[in-house]
């Protein structure tokens, strides 16, 4: 079972942990919801945290993994039950209220407009400072993949950062 | 000689073995368009770190650290754990800057924002010349005036001096490093056997015909990566002048 200590290095995390899931999700909300369905999921798996190794990207894997399921699941359901415009109307219309906010500076911005695995190669690497090595375990790809994706991810936020001082 | 973009961002993210460092640090130091693109990597790098560090040391809804309190106590509610120091030990010597290292750092940078560029009379040919920078023994160590500027001058005293020291400090090994910033290049050193060796070289304050410019940002770059290199606080004026009257060790 999860113990004492456990919980209070989690604890200890949560800062970071809600900081990376703002910035792989769309929103500030979306990003405290991935946060608590992290938080839910990390005490349930607790037994298979190895003590000694690194929390943090363990808790970023979880994390992760349940962001890319639930995009997943979310593109599903929008090709299943809606139609094609509707959909479209939904998603630009949220875009543009996310645009409209005072507190979305430029960097969000941009980041918003990487794709997923560029934004997450991104966050891990430059914002939550993990070694290559660290980042591709968490997000299970080979170390090429991720300074590939790195490196489009860069150039990408480069030009958008560079347009819009 | 042709370098990846994937070298260049594994260069500026500290992922390359030393010899690839050294090939680069080379290769940027006669290459204005490579130093370029490097420095624009770090501004990135310092600006996402800039934009997202406000938001880890926001308070978390209070709720999520008692459902996690409430989920791993155990049935007599306070556990005991001797495991628990160890970890937490280990998770605080982690990667994560300690917030009060900010403020000596960002002081220094500040201090050193405007630059005065005196530095252009100095002969820049690169390695192997007779420049600030040379090769030897297979590192990249400084000479000349820039060797002399790390030997003697102290951080707060240096007026109107050619290269300027914006701060010093011990890494994990305990040798002393300093932080340069001239007109021809800005950098960290360290003291090592054969000299100042160069740990990171950036393009310096002032493009040459410009008699100075604004070198705030790329001070910022270099506190941030001596922040990374660094081992406790910068070194304050007494320290800094113990260390130079003890030959730098």
């Amino acid at each position: 079972m999860a113990t004492a200590h456990f919980g209070e290095e989690l604890v200890k995390l949560l800062p970071r942990m809600r900081r990376f899931a703002r910035g792989l999700a769309r929103d500030a909300a979306d990003g405290d919801d991935l946060c608590q369905a992290t938080i839910e999921r990390a005490l349930k798996a607790a037994h298979q945290w190895q003590e000694g190794s690194r929390l943090d990207a363990w808790v970023y894997r979880i994390m992760r993994n349940i962001w890319i399921d639930e995009a997943r699941a979310g593109n599903r359901r929008r090709q299943t039950f809606a139609p094609e415009e509707e959909g479209e109307h939904v998603s630009s219309a949220g875009d543009a209220a996310i645009e409209a906010s005072v507190e979305l500076g430029n960097v969000d911005r941009a980041m918003r407009r990487l794709p997923p695995e560029q934004r997450e190669a991104v966050m891990l690497v430059l914002v939550e400072g993990l070694a290559y090595k660290e980042a591709a375990e968490v997000i299970g790809c080979p170390m090429g993949t991720l300074t590939s994706r790195l490196v489009r991810g860069r150039e990408a936020l480069m030009r958008e950062l560079g347009e819009t001082p | 000689m042709t370098i990846t973009p994937e070298e260049i961002i594994a260069y500026v993210d500290g992922e390359l073995e030393e010899g690839a460092r050294n090939r680069i640090t080379l290769a940027a130091l006669v290459d204005i368009d490579l130093a370029e693109r490097i420095a624009a990597e770090r501004a990135l790098r310092r600006q996402l770190q800039a934009h997202y560090a406000p938001l880890a040391e926001a308070p978390v809804p209070a709720a999520w650290a008692e459902s996690i309190r409430r989920a791993t106590a155990g049935p007599g509610g306070e556990v005991v754990d001797l495991a628990a120091a160890r970890v937490r030990k280990a998770a605080e010597s982690g990667r994560a800057a300690p917030r009060w290292w900010h403020s000596p750092w960002a002081g220094a940078a500040m201090a050193a924002s405007l630059v005065l560029g005196v530095f252009v009379g100095i002969a820049w040919q690169g390695a192997g010349g007779g420049g600030p920078i040379v090769a030897r023994d297979g590192a990249l160590v400084a000479s000349g005036d820039l060797a002399s500027a790390l030997d003697t001058q102290l951080a707060s005293a240096q007026d109107g001096a050619p290269v300027r020291i914006l701060g010093s400090f011990r890494r994990a090994d305990n040798d002393v490093c300093r932080v340069f910033s001239g007109a021809m290049a800005s950098g960290i050193a360290c003291h090592a056997a054969n000299g100042w060796q160069l740990q990171h070289v950036l393009p310096g304050s002032t493009e040459p015909g410009q008699a100075y410019r604004q070198a705030g940002s790329q001070d910022a770059a270099l506190m941030t990566l001596a922040q990374d290199m660094a081992k406790g606080d910068p070194l304050d004026a007494g320290q800094e002048r113990e260390a130079r009257a003890k030959g730098w060790r």
